[in-house]
């Protein structure tokens, strides 16, 4: 899509910041390549967050132009990755509020998103992690997910969140305890 | 389903943790269409493109001056109008020094109750009475229109330490050239402050009589 029409663009070792900055000289196809990096994570984390991938593409691509067309107030000091994270999660509590889909999940539905790579168990894994996910209240499943499906610490969560540090350590503690207990349950069912 | 935790950091010691498995999950890729990338730069490419918001330069200059009232010829003029008050008041208090004699003559000495005679400390102090000097206030000069004695001084160099229990005396008018008063003063007191047509004047020495010890 990108690197092909502008090899000058296709370098790899360009930063997001650099990138940002021919973006905001003029040059915006410098965007595409902003896009094939943090695309994946992008949607992984709305796909966790939403349960339904059509939701998740819309938010991920809403988000996306969002980002391009606030560029111009993104200030180098702070890492695009976590400035377009933080655009992202109010975009999915937006539609999730618009939709009131954020709790109730489908299973199966949120399942069929997920890749099965070969030689991989995980259809029953990942099964079992989207029935114990529909168990979470809304801010504890988005905890979960910034915590340990993006590896974010607790202050780049609260700066993406807008919560405490405190409440967040809360709300991840409330969930892995919530969800011990429904694998416990589950288990000795 | 595994069961293993995988290993926290020190932050999720004190949080939770859970099974690796469930974390693994989490973090596997999910399926994208083809299409959406291209779907975005598409939109993208819609928009208008995106220029730098400049930070909104920071203002220094006071309220004052923003609005304009100090500003070049405003601001010169006022400070030249405020010169010439304060050079006005200056000059005024100079010339009146200058034909205005004080004076203050010690002619006697008192005693009057102690404040708060009558309270337990001062009586088992056995301190019941001030003595105070008996002063005589004098002012002489033309033109003078209201005189007081505003306050006293312990130190005359510094005139700050003013006298604790000083009451301020009005001087009645004599001549047209002389004002006079007698008062207390208290035994401390060494410069006393005069104030003529509402001009506070330099502390004067307190005199004794000639001839007095």
């Amino acid at each position: 899509m990108t690197g092909s029409s502008f090899p000058e663009l296709s370098g790899v070792s360009r930063s997001d910041s650099d990138l940002v900055r021919e973006v905001l000289a003029g040059r915006p196809e410098a965007f595409a390549l902003l896009v094939d990096r943090h695309h994946a994570r992008c949607l992984r984390l709305a796909t966790h967050l939403l349960a339904c991938a059509d939701d998740a593409e819309d938010v991920v691509q809403d988000a996306f132009v969002r980002a391009y067309r606030h560029l111009g107030s993104y200030h180098e000091r702070d890492k695009f990755g976590a400035w377009l994270t933080r655009i992202l999660v109010n975009q999915c509590r937006t539609r999730a509020a618009r939709n009131a889909r954020y709790v109730p999940l489908d299973a199966e539905t949120h399942l069929a998103d997920l890749v099965v790579d070969a030689g991989d168990d995980s259809f029953d894994t990942r099964a079992a992690l989207t029935r114990a996910l529909q168990h979470l209240v809304p801010e504890q499943r988005e905890a979960i997910t910034l915590r340990f499906g993006e590896d974010l610490s607790y202050e780049e969560m609260a700066t993406i969140t807008g919560a405490g540090v405190s409440a967040l350590k809360m709300r991840v503690q409330r969930a892995c305890a919530r969800l011990r207990t429904v694998l416990t349950e589950r288990t000795s069912a | 389903m595994t069961s293993g935790h995988f290993p926290s950091d020190p932050d999720d010691m004190t949080t939770g943790t859970m099974p690796s498995w469930m974390a693994d999950a989490l973090r596997a890729p999910v399926t994208s269409r083809p299409e959406a990338r291209a779907r975005i730069m598409a939109q993208v490419r819609a928009l208008p493109a995106p220029r730098r918001v400049s930070i909104p330069r920071v203002q220094r200059a006071s309220r004052w001056r923003r609005r304009g009232s100090l500003t070049g010829l405003g601001g010169a003029l006022l400070t030249a109008m405020l010169t010439i008050a304060v050079g006005v008041r200056q000059g005024d208090r100079h010339a009146l020094t200058q034909r205005v004699h004080p004076a203050a003559i010690v002619v006697g000495d008192s005693a009057v109750p102690v404040r708060g005679a009558d309270s337990l400390v001062a009586i088992m102090s056995g301190r019941l009475l001030d003595t105070m000097r008996i002063v005589e206030y004098a002012v002489r000069g033309e033109d003078l229109r209201r005189v007081q004695v505003r306050h006293a001084v312990r130190d005359e160099r510094t005139g700050t330490a003013r006298v604790a229990p000083f009451e301020p005396a009005e001087l009645s008018r004599i001549s047209d050239t002389e004002w006079r008063v007698r008062a207390l003063l208290p035994r401390d007191a060494v410069a006393v402050a005069f104030s003529v047509n509402d001009v506070t004047l330099d502390p004067v020495a307190v005199e004794r009589m000639s001839g007095e010890r």
